[in-house]
C-alpha cells in the first residue's frame, strides 16, 4: 500500500496544480504595451525617445466660404519637420516631455513679365529656403484619475512652447533672395484635459485644448525695415478618437480635430487684425509594435475649414522606451 | 504487480506529461490556414469561395516631369508641383480555384499649375494664373482571371481579361475663371481655371498574363497587359470671353482616341516569415496612338513613357485582414510626369459561405 501510494505521488507531480497566484507585472511588459492598453503617463523612470518627420506642403487651402480651392499662382511650398521628443516617467502618475524640432522649409516661385510695348520678356523666380531649429516645446502630464482597471481616466497636461527658433529672415539680398525663418518668434502656453477609456481591445478618448499665445515681434517680411509687434491668435481644439487593435501589435487609431484660431493682431503704425479661422482634420494613425519599438503612420487630413490651408501632412515617427 | 501496473498507467493517463504522438491529417485547408497563407504560396487567383475587398489611398507628389527627350524638369523650379491624391476599391470574388471575377473603381483628384504671366507696360498690368483641376471617379473596371487548373507550389500562371466601362462623367463642367485685384480697367488678375474629368468616355478593353514562381523563401512575379480603346469618343471643350470682370463660356465638341497602353511589371520577394513579405518592383507603362481633334484636323497625342521602382511590404495582420505599401520612385521616362508616391492598401478577405 506505501509503495502504491509513493508511485501515486510521484506521477501525479505531473498533474496541473490549481491554487491562488498574484499576477506578477514585469517592467519589460509595460513597456510593450501599445497605444491601446499602456498608460496615458510613463510609469515612473520609464523613458522614451522619439524621431518623428512630417511632410506638409502648399497646394490647397480653404477660402472663406469654407471650399477647398488651390493656390493659383505658380509657387510651391513644402516643409520637413524632423522632431526629437524625450519623455521621462518621474512617478507613475506625472511625466515630463521635450520637443525639439529641426525644420527645413521652401518656397518656390516663378512669373513671367511680357512687355509687348517695349518687346520684352523677364522671369522671375526665387528659391527661398529655411533650415534650422524650430520652436522647442516643454510638457508636463499628470493622472488626475489614474489608471485602474476598466475606469475611464483624466489626465492634465500643460505645456510651454519657448520661441528657440529664429524668427526673421536672414541673409536679406532681395525682396525673393533671402532665408526664411524657422521659429515663430513668441511664448505659448497650453492646457489640455485628456479623458482616455478602455475596452480592449478598443480604447476610446477625447481631449480639450486652448493655448494662448503672448505678443512677439519680428521683421514680418524681408522688406520690412522695423520689427512688428504681433499677437496670434488663440488655439482652442477639441478631439475624440476611436482606437482598436488589427492584432496584438498593430493598433488603427481614428481621431477627429476641431482647430479654432481665434483673432490675432499686427500693430506696426497701424494695427491689422487677422480673422479666426478653423478646420476639421481627420487623422486616422497605423501604430505598428515591436516589442518596446513603435513606429507610427500618420495623415492629417483636412475635411472642413475656413481661411486655411487645406493639404494632408505626412508622418513617421519611431519611439523606443528604455 | 498487475494492480501496480494498472495503476501506473491510470496516473499516467491522468497526467498526460507525455506528447502524444499519433496520426496528423496533413495538408488540411481549411479557411483559416487559406486566409493566412504566406504570399510566397499564395496562387496569382483567389481560391474558391474567397472575397476579397481591397481599398487604399495613394499619394504621389508631382515636383518632376520628363520631356519629350528624356530629360528631367524640375517643375518645384517653376512653382509647378502639385499632389496627387488617388483612391481606389478593389472587389474579388473566385468562383473556382483557377477561376475569379472581380470589379475595380477609383476616385482622384490633381491640380496642374502652369506659369503666371503678367503682362505689362507704364500704364497697365494684367496677370494670368491657370490650373487645370481634374477631379472625380474613374471608370468601372469588370474582369475575369483563369489560372492553370492545378495545385500551385512552385509555378503559376493566369491570363485576364477585362472592360472599362464609360461610367464615370468625361465631359468637363463650366471653368469657374475668375477676376481678382481688380484696380481698373487696366491693372486686374485673370485666374483661368478649368475643370476636367477622369472618365474615359468610351469602353477600353484590357488582357493581361501573368506568372509566378517561389523557391524556398523567396518569388517573383512578372505581368504584362496590353489595353486598347474600342472606339473613338466625342467630348467637347469651352472657351470663354471676358466682359468687364465677367466671363461667358461656349463649347465646341471634338472627337478623339485615348491612347493605347501596354504595361510590363515584375516583382521580387522576400518571406522571411508566414506574415511579412517584402518586394521589390518595377513597372513600366506606355501610352501610345492616341489622337485629339483640333479644328477639324486629328492630331496625334505625345507618346507617354514612365519607368517605375516600387519597394514595398505586406503584412497579414489578421486572417481577414492584410495591409501593404509601396513606394513608387520615377526613373526614367518621356512626356510623363516622374512622381514620388506611397500607396497603402488595406485588404479584407473572407470566406462567405464557407464554415
Amino acid at each position: 500500500m506505501k509503495t502504491n501510494f509513493l508511485i501515486f505521488l510521484f506521477l501525479s507531480a505531473g498533474l496541473t496544480a490549481m491554487g491562488q497566484f498574484e499576477k506578477i507585472i514585469q517592467p519589460s511588459d509595460l513597456k510593450q504595451k501599445t497605444i491601446i492598453t499602456e498608460s496615458t503617463t510613463l510609469s515612473k523612470g520609464f523613458f522614451r525617445a522619439e524621431l518623428g518627420v512630417m511632410y506638409l506642403v502648399q497646394d490647397k487651402y480653404f477660402d472663406s466660404s469654407g471650399k477647398k480651392q488651390y493656390y493659383p499662382v505658380s509657387m510651391w511650398g513644402s516643409r520637413y519637420q524632423y522632431t526629437l521628443g524625450l519623455k521621462y516617467g518621474i512617478s507613475d502618475r506625472f511625466e515630463a516631455d521635450i520637443r525639439l524640432p529641426f525644420i527645413n522649409q521652401r518656397i518656390e516661385n516663378y512669373f513671367m513679365l511680357k512687355m509687348p510695348v517695349v518687346n520684352q520678356d523677364s522671369s522671375f523666380s526665387s528659391d527661398l529656403k529655411g533650415t534650422g531649429i524650430g520652436d522647442c516645446n516643454l510638457m508636463l502630464k499628470y493622472q488626475i484619475i489614474p489608471e485602474r482597471g476598466k475606469r475611464m481616466t483624466l489626465t492634465l497636461f500643460g505645456d510651454v512652447t519657448f520661441p528657440t527658433g529664429p524668427k526673421n529672415p536672414t541673409d536679406i539680398k532681395s525682396f525673393n533672395d533671402y532665408k526664411l525663418p524657422t521659429g515663430v518668434g513668441h511664448f505659448s502656453t497650453g492646457i489640455w484635459l485628456y479623458a482616455r477609456k478602455i475596452i480592449y481591445p478598443y480604447s476610446f478618448t477625447a481631449f480639450m485644448n486652448y493655448n494662448y499665445n503672448f505678443w512677439g515681434s519680428k521683421l514680418i517680411d524681408a522688406e520690412a525695415t522695423t520689427p512688428t509687434k504681433f499677437r496670434k491668435g488663440n488655439l482652442l481644439m477639441i478631439s475624440g478618437s476611436f482606437n482598436f487593435h488589427l492584432n496584438d501589435w498593430i493598433a488603427l487609431a481614428n481621431e477627429i480635430y476641431y482647430f479654432h484660431y481665434g483673432k490675432g493682431e499686427e500693430k506696426n503704425g497701424s494695427t491689422v487684425v487677422t480673422d479666426p479661422n478653423w478646420t476639421i482634420d481627420y487623422v486616422p494613425r497605423l501604430v505598428f509594435q515591436i516589442r518596446r519599438f513603435r513606429i507610427y503612420e500618420i495623415v492629417d487630413v483636412p475635411l472642413f475649414g475656413k481661411d486655411n490651408g487645406a493639404d494632408p501632412a505626412y508622418s513617421i515617427t519611431m519611439q523606443y522606451t528604455f | 504487480m498487475k494492480s501496480k501496473i494498472l495503476l501506473i498507467l491510470l496516473v499516467s493517463l491522468l497526467t498526460v506529461p507525455f506528447p502524444v504522438n499519433c496520426q496528423k491529417a496533413s495538408g488540411t485547408r481549411d479557411k483559416y490556414t487559406l486566409l493566412t497563407m504566406p504570399y510566397i504560396q499564395r496562387p496569382l487567383n483567389l481560391y474558391k469561395g474567397q472575397l476579397q475587398a481591397n481599398a487604399g489611398y495613394k499619394f504621389a507628389m508631382r515636383s518632376r516631369s520628363f520631356d519629350s527627350n528624356g530629360d528631367v524638369i524640375k517643375l518645384k523650379d517653376d512653382g509647378n508641383s502639385s499632389m496627387l491624391h488617388y483612391y481606389f476599391l478593389e472587389l474579388k470574388y473566385g468562383i473556382l480555384d483557377f477561376v475569379e471575377m472581380g470589379a475595380e473603381i477609383t476616385y482622384s483628384k490633381k491640380g496642374i499649375r502652369s506659369e503666371t504671366m503678367s503682362f505689362g507696360s507704364p500704364t497697365y498690368l494684367i496677370t494670368e494664373t491657370y490650373l487645370n483641376e481634374f477631379k472625380g471617379m474613374g471608370d468601372l473596371f469588370l474582369f475575369a482571371s483563369v489560372r492553370l487548373p492545378f495545385e500551385y507550389k512552385k509555378v503559376d500562371f493566369r491570363l485576364s481579361g477585362g472592360v472599362f466601362l464609360p461610367t464615370a462623367n468625361h465631359e468637363p463642367e463650366k471653368p469657374t475663371h475668375t477676376v481678382t485685384d481688380y484696380l481698373n480697367a487696366l491693372s486686374y488678375t485673370i485666374n483661368y481655371h478649368f475643370n476636367e474629368k477622369n472618365g474615359y468616355g468610351i469602353a477600353l478593353w484590357q488582357a493581361s498574363a501573368e506568372v509566378k514562381f517561389a523557391f524556398s523563401k523567396f518569388g517573383a512575379e512578372v505581368g504584362f497587359s496590353f489595353r486598347d480603346p474600342l472606339k473613338e469618343g466625342e467630348n467637347f471643350r469651352w472657351d470663354e470671353t471676358l466682359s468687364g470682370q465677367t466671363f461667358s463660356y461656349t463649347s465646341a465638341s471634338y472627337s478623339y482616341l485615348p491612347h493605347r497602353m501596354i504595361d510590363i511589371n515584375a516583382s521580387l520577394h522576400y518571406q522571411p516569415n508566414g506574415w511579412f513579405n517584402i518586394y521589390l518592383g518595377s513597372d513600366y507603362v506606355k501610352f501610345f496612338n492616341g489622337w485629339t481633334e483640333f479644328w477639324g484636323l486629328k492630331y496625334s497625342n505625345p507618346e507617354i513613357s514612365l519607368m517605375m521602382l516600387e519597394p514595398g511590404y505586406e503584412i497579414v495582420v489578421s486572417p481577414s485582414f492584410r495591409i501593404s505599401q509601396t513606394i513608387g520612385f520615377s526613373l526614367f521616362g518621356e512626356n510623363s510626369d516622374a512622381p514620388f508616391s506611397m500607396i497603402t492598401t488595406l485588404s479584407y478577405n473572407i470566406f462567405p459561405f464557407k464554415k
